[in-house]
């Protein structure tokens, strides 16, 4: 036995001095940025993709995995405007049922197929088809017809303000119509873009790789020989990669924010979700209470939104009453502080209502939310009589549950896109995902016909009308909108993507 | 949770330790006692949660976050405003009750099945081992994220499910020492005496199984926190509820802001993992009856021994007799010319109350070509002034006063280095049990072959050819047979040649051989006898001859010596000493050496003094 | 011996059946929340429903899990529901990371725990003493809180160590052993502390066996009695207990795995049960009793051939 023994004390031995020898390589082996063409952007993302497929994939930060593969009929530029990438021109029809899209010429698959109509046409189909996570994206869209081969007419059942944006998106990516049925579909994407997957140094779980387009036709948007993408799904573990150099850019929190200053790491900010609670119950099937507006609207008095977002979120953002950002046309500025804190009111209203001994709120948590909050509201709502019975739910489980109708209210983080008819079609319409109890009074029922009746410009006034009737009904008792932190490193420069939690591939650049 | 667990433990050493009750063993390890007072405090504390802390741990004032320490909030508060000592307290509460849980369950399943199958065997037992064989092959954390995937967080049942998990653990532990002592007489003997088997079980088992269930639990203890809080920590603990683990969830959420927060679970957890860890330890050395002693260096001792030596050659004071009957004169006797030469040797071992002699003042000696008896009953010593002659005492023991020496060259003062390289070739050793004194793992050849390469510098073949030729002249049958052979492959009497062999091939002056035909069969006693007297004969050795028989003494022995209770009462040729014993010990001992000879009708000389068992 | 191997690899074969059997009844108990879960909050019901339908979720369990085992004995273990690669892919991507945490532990812990262990068997008294109590400090703090405590002071606070990721061996060697070290480290602490008193106690054991002192009063040198003889009789112990080690180790890694952000076994079927991933998890499980069942397998071989008595028959 003693012959095993020894072997494994020399390799123990060896070992050990490996890793003194490589140590003084030092622990950042990334070679100094030079603006040349060498550079590679290396993205530590806190997301991993199920599948490569632009049918089945999302947007937020998953946009990052797409964006270098396949480009999109429109782009959303950093200011989330829309600006021509596939298609050069698009045109509403007057009664908002058709969108006809010019597409630019010349532009190749890195397959050497054509972007063509039929193709794009393909790719609109089959992404409605798949039934992945968005294909509700292309909703109203009943069917798609080649006018010519540079031009693509899309029929809509219903008026979507929401379409040209989306198509900036997952139900925008073109990819070629040859690689539809392959057997690789999902792992193995080809497009039209900026760069391509190097299959050979991507790891499910661990690295994927694309390599620069050599052929692209925009120039200016290709800025790096190599783009590298890490999927970390604990902040931490990013953040170490970003310190020690082992990445160029991750999403991060607010609680990370003051560490990655003193580390000298850049940190930007973009305006993020709104955070507070989904009054989702409004007709009060589940829970009576919640029915009454005056509850709802004592449960947006009663929370001491400063103190939440001082503790939890950091102070990085700003207390409000709506769920709307600034960005989007239905922003009503006033409508920020339409409820202050005040617990003797909402005592009043709640008193109003016959619950002047309070209820019982049963609300669903998990480990994903912040530790913090829970406690925090149960606090709060305590003071007002209202007690919060939170439920625990395993984390994976957790956002399937507050869909399920289990629960009258639930926590939740909601984008807040540029364009709001996204965040109505998301959570106010009466079939709207987040609608899980399908609300809908004849206010809003007329409301949202009369935004998608309108122009463009008059949409905008209905939009913010309905804003006013969501805060006045206190449908949902959003406390802050985040600003939403992206570090970086030294090596490269970026800007920001309004409405996107992360920057656009195209965003970066290497430092000079 | 990294730290597996030990296979089970044997039951306890010493006949004294199961004599004695647990409690007071326990309290006689300050360690164990300290260890579960800490214990025994931390449960109550958290029991009376309640009484301990004023504020609810799930209470949080988001305003009175991350606050440090302060006569408010003893340990400070957290991310939410909540008090971190009320959190410990009331945490407790989960980590420790599910830990206790999975122990309970555990060890209600695995300790009735162990019992069961220890005892029963057969069809029952292999079932049961399979079963066992297959928990334990189950990853333990997938199994527990599946039952947290399928039934919800609750501790209280994914504990129960580790419980099951666990109790292999017990199983094995519990059937293995229960199928031992099914095998013990007095078990045998209860049963024919008609206990009945719940009797049994529980009075004799029970018994055996108490304390190494008790250890085991202990360490096992140490791994199920670790699982339970790990299981927290990673997220999936119910985070409405305080525990350990969720605590240190929510300081890794915090590492940069607050990474304090990972400081007081972290110590709670240490504290109970360490007492418990504590607990099993001092429990389990307990239980193997170690005196602690506070031993001075050997080298202070050798020191000792080399001034006695300058100042004059020892002459040790008759020491008291416990028996009160003085030796016989010349019972002290160093013969001239003596090759070994032994001279009021003392040899001692620490006990509770300072070193104990158990050797009290021995002088002897041999001459070359001559065979001398050491003879006595067991406890009298004559093994240990065997092996202080060796210089190879058990651990603990030392040689405390006196001098050896042989070939004019003194023993106790000598470097290892040069002791060693007497061994074998001034001085040799047979051992009395010839299976348990060869290495079970190597060749015979192999352990002849060893010494004769180190001490007489042979190349590995004329080494080889030199073994083969000693187990040739000690009377083996077919030498490159047994050259090859592994010692569980000989009999008795083929190993007792071996040893012999292996003492005498490097031509050693002196001999020592302690007791070498007792373990053997009558046939071959004889025959081991007469090789003995052709060797010594053959290379003119001085030989000691240990013994407590009378008639290996009358057979072989020139002169013989008679021990009682760590000294010489007696010493003088055979045929004087057998003819005229004088001391009445030797008288005594002589008589009821006869037994097998004649039928006793009467005692030649009355005894008055009783027997004594030395204390070792 | 043959046939021994062959019962052997029948009864772990039992073993991967019953284990994957248990994991599996136990996903499906709550399977509701898979297909939202992989489809995400924006698709409609009617989506969901044809997922479910689509996985097979709505069939009886029996079938469920038949319909996976005729796989699994093709040596297919199915294709994941949250991915487009095969489990076996994915796994296999998986496993030498949680291999390469638990196989460098379990070296560098034995290496240090022979030494450690036959220097407090050697020399009782205080050396010994203050082992012991190295040891309990060792066994004193969970895993993944000195693994905490390192990636603040190690590599935050100082900066030595990249604390995160792995680098795979191939694609450089010195990257994979530094990726290595804060785990193997947090890991090892634990094992050495057991594993020592292991040593030291098999070590007393044979120390104080008959054939020892009949060697050494043949005059070998102590070093030949304690490398040779009393090391080759106090293995047999420890090597259960280090395959003992190595299997919680593969369990504990889990912990370690999330606290270094290491894409291993343990990390993925975290995951995976929490979404409900239950071709990943159930192929986790089968993995992983497989390789718990060879490590047994070499354990008792390796035993068996270091007992003569074994060996020979």
């Amino acid at each position: 036995m003693k012959a095993p023994k020894r072997a494994y004390r020399v390799l123990a031995l060896a070992a050990t001095a490996a890793i003194f020898l490589s140590g003084c390589g030092g622990a950042n082996d990334k070679p100094a940025a030079n603006p040349s063409e060498d550079a590679v952007l290396t993205l530590a993302s806190g997301v991993e993709p199920q599948s490569l497929d632009p049918a089945m994939s999302r947007e937020a930060q998953f946009v990052q995995y797409f964006q270098p593969v396949f480009d999109t009929l429109i782009r959303r530029d950093s200011n989330g405007d829309l600006q021509p990438m596939l298609a050069t021109k698009w045109d509403i029809a007057k009664d908002g049922k058709a969108l006809t899209l010019t597409l630019r010429e010349g532009v190749k698959f890195t397959d050497g197929g054509d972007v063509t109509a039929e193709a794009v046409k393909g790719n609109l189909d089959r992404f409605k088809a798949a039934g992945g996570p968005l294909a509700g994206a292309l909703g109203a869209v009943e069917s798609v017809d080649v006018l010519d081969p540079a031009t693509v007419k899309l029929n809509l059942s219903t008026p979507d303000p929401a379409l040209p944006y989306a198509l900036g998106g997952p139900s925008g990516y073109i990819q070629s119509p040859a690689n539809f049925d392959a057997a690789t579909v999902d792992t193995q994407p080809v497009g039209s873009g900026p760069y391509e997957l190097d299959r050979s140094a991507t790891t499910p779980g661990s690295q994927y790789t694309f390599v620069k387009n050599e052929d692209y036709w925009d120039k200016d948007l290709v800025k790096f020989a190599k783009i590298v993408i890490k999927p970390i799904k604990d902040e931490n573990a990013r953040f170490n990669a970003v310190r020690s150099g082992q990445a160029d850019g991750m999403i991060a929190t607010a609680k990370t924010v003051k560490a990655a200053e003193s580390a000298g790491v850049t940190v930007k900010m973009v305006p993020g979700d709104w955070q507070g609670l989904t009054l989702l119950d409004r007709a009060g099937k589940l829970s009576p209470e919640l029915g009454k507006v005056e509850v709802r609207q004592a449960i947006n008095y009663a929370i001491d939104k400063d103190a939440i977002l001082k503790n939890v979120a950091q102070g990085f953002g700003k207390t409000t009453s709506q769920v709307f950002g600034p960005s989007s046309s239905a922003f009503v500025e006033s409508l920020d502080g339409a409820y202050s804190y005040d617990v003797d009111k909402a005592k009043a209203l709640l008193k109003e209502a016959g619950l002047a001994n309070g209820f019982t709120l049963k609300m669903p948590t998990s480990s994903d939310m912040d530790p913090a909050l829970a406690p925090a509201i149960k606090d709060q709502l305590a003071k007002v009589g209202i007690t919060v019975d939170w439920v625990d739910i395993p984390s994976a489980q957790y956002q399937p549950e507050q869909q399920s109708g289990t629960y009258a209210a639930a926590f939740t983080a909601f984008g807040q896109p540029v364009v709001a008819w996204s965040a109505v079609n998301s959570m106010v319409t009466e079939n709207a995902p987040w609608n899980v109890f399908h609300s809908s009074t004849p206010e809003t029922k007329t409301l949202i016909a009369d935004v998608l009746a309108s122009d463009e410009d008059a949409a905008g006034a209905k939009l913010a009308e309905l804003n006013k009737y969501l805060v006045d009904n206190a449908w949902f008792a959003p406390w802050y909108r985040i600003d939403q932190p992206y570090f970086i490193s030294k090596n490269v420069t970026v800007t920001v993507q309004n409405g996107q939690p992360v920057p656009s591939i195209y965003n970066f650049a290497p430092a000079k | 949770m990294t730290q597996a667990l030990e296979p089970a433990t044997a039951a306890p050493k010493s006949a004294s330790a199961q004599r004695q009750g647990l409690g007071s063993r326990i309290a006689s390890s300050p360690m164990a006692a300290i260890s579960l007072g800490v214990l025994a405090f931390i449960v109550l504390a958290v029991i009376l949660a309640p009484l301990l802390t004023r504020f609810d741990p799930s209470v949080s004032d988001i305003g009175q976050a991350l606050l440090g320490p302060s006569p408010e909030h003893w340990l400070g508060t957290d991310s939410a405003g909540r008090d971190v000592f009320s959190r410990i307290v009331y945490g407790g509460r989960i980590t420790l009750g599910g830990a206790a849980l999975a122990l309970i369950v555990a060890m209600a399943i695995g300790v009735t099945t162990g019992l069961f199958a220890g005892y029963f065997g057969g069809a029952l037992d292999s079932s049961v081992d399979w079963v066992s064989n297959l928990l334990i092959a189950l990853p333990n954390i997938m199994i527990l994220l599946a039952v947290r995937a399928a039934w919800g967080s609750n501790v209280w049942l994914s504990m129960t499910v580790f419980g099951v998990l666990m109790a292999p653990g017990f199983h094995r532990l519990v059937r293995a020492i229960v199928s031992g002592v099914r095998n013990e007489l007095y078990v045998d003997a209860a049963r024919v005496s008609g206990l009945s088997l719940t009797r049994i079980l529980g009075r004799h088992v029970l018994v055996a199984i108490r304390a190494p269930i008790i250890i085991y639990a202990a360490l096992a203890g140490v791994v199920v926190i670790g699982v339970q809080s790990g299981l927290d920590f990673l997220g999936l603990g119910d985070v409405t509820v305080p525990s350990w683990g969720t605590m240190l969830n929510e300081a890794l959420v915090n590492l940069y802001i607050a990474p304090g927060l990972m400081l007081w679970p972290g110590i709670a957890l240490g504290v109970v993992n360490a007492a418990l860890i504590i607990f099993g330890n001092s429990l389990r050395d307990a239980l193997e009856d170690r005196p602690r002693v506070r031993r001075r260096s050997t080298s202070s001792a050798k020191q000792s021994a080399k001034k006695n030596d300058a100042v004059t050659p020892a002459a040790p004071e008759p020491a008291a007799f416990a028996g009160g009957q003085s030796p016989v004169p010349g019972f002290d006797e160093v013969p001239d010319g003596s090759v070994l030469a032994v001279r009021g040797l003392r040899v001692g071992y620490p006990s509770a109350d300072g070193i104990k002699d158990v050797v009290n003042g021995v002088s002897l000696g041999v001459r070359r070509g001559e065979i001398l008896g050491l003879v006595g009953e067991s406890g009298s010593g004559k093994t240990q002034t065997a092996w202080a002659i060796l210089g190879l005492l058990p651990s603990g023991g030392r040689v405390t006063g006196g001098t050896i020496e042989i070939a004019g060259q003194s023993l106790p003062g000598l470097s290892k280095g040069a002791m060693r390289s007497m061994l074998g070739k001034k001085v040799a050793y047979i051992p009395q049990e010839p299976m348990s004194n060869l290495d079970p793992s190597f060749k015979i050849g192999f352990q002849l072959v060893e010494p004769l390469r180190k001490q007489l510098g042979l190349s590995a073949k004329d080494a080889k050819a030199k073994a083969l030729a000693m187990l040739d002249r000690v009377g083996i049958a077919d030498p490159q047979r047994t050259f090859d052979s592994y010692p569980h492959q000989i009999s008795g009497g083929m190993a007792q040649r071996v040893l012999i062999a292996g003492a005498v091939a490097c031509d050693p002056d002196v001999l020592i051989a302690d007791e070498p035909t007792t373990a053997l069969d009558v046939t071959v006693q004889a025959e081991v006898l007469d090789l003995l007297r052709e060797l010594q004969k053959e290379k003119d050795m001085a030989v000691v001859m240990v013994t407590h028989n009378f008639g290996v003494v009358a057979d072989l022995c020139d002169r013989v010596a008679v021990m009682k209770l760590g000294q010489i009462v007696e010493q003088n040729t055979v045929e004087v000493l057998f003819a005229n014993p004088q001391h009445p010990y030797t008288r005594m001992l002589l008589e009821a050496g006869l037994e097998d000879k004649t039928p006793r009708t009467r005692l030649l000389r009355p005894v008055d003094e009783p027997l004594q068992e030395a204390a070792l | 011996m043959i046939s021994y191997i062959f019962r052997r690899i029948g009864s772990g074969i039992a073993l991967v059946a019953a284990a994957s059997f248990i994991v599996f009844a136990l996903m499906l108990a709550n399977s509701e929340h898979v297909a939202r879960n992989i489809l995400g909050d924006q698709a409609s019901v009617e989506q969901l429903a044809a997922k479910q339908a689509e996985l097979g979720l709505n069939d009886p369990m029996i079938l469920q899990y038949l319909h996976w085992l005729l796989g699994a004995v093709q040596g297919d273990l199915g294709q994941s529901w949250f991915n487009a690669e095969s489990v076996s892919y994915l796994l296999a991507t998986r496993v030498p990371v949680t291999l390469s945490i638990a196989v460098g532990t379990v070296i560098i812990s034995t290496v240090i725990s022979v030494v450690v262990g036959i220097v407090a068997a050697l020399y009782r008294g205080w050396l010994d003493k203050l082992l012991q109590v190295v040891s309990v400090a060792g066994l004193v703090f969970p895993g993944f809180w000195l693994a905490l405590v390192l990636v603040v002071k190690v590599s935050i606070d100082w900066g030595l160590v990249p604390a995160t990721g792995y680098t795979p061996f191939g694609e450089s060697l010195s990257g994979w052993l530094l990726s290595l070290t804060l785990p193997v480290f947090s890991l090892a602490i634990g094992a050495v502390a057991g594993l020592s008193q292991q040593v030291r106690s098999a070590t007393i054991a044979v120390l104080e066996m008959d054939y020892v002192r009949t060697l050494r009063s043949r005059g070998l040198s102590e070093a030949s009695v304690l490398f040779r003889h009393v090391l080759r009789n106090a293995a047999p112990p420890t090597l259960t207990v280090m395959s003992l080690n190595f299997i919680a180790l593969m369990s504990g890694a889990v912990m370690i795995e999330r606290v270094f952000a290491l894409p291993g076994l343990g990390s993925i079927a975290v995951d995976a049960t929490g979404v409900g991933d239950i071709p990943i998890v159930v192929g986790a499980v089968v993995i992983s009793v497989v390789i718990v069942v060879i490590v047994n397998l070499l354990i008792d071989l390796i035993n068996g051939w270091l007992n003569p008595k074994v060996r020979l028959s």
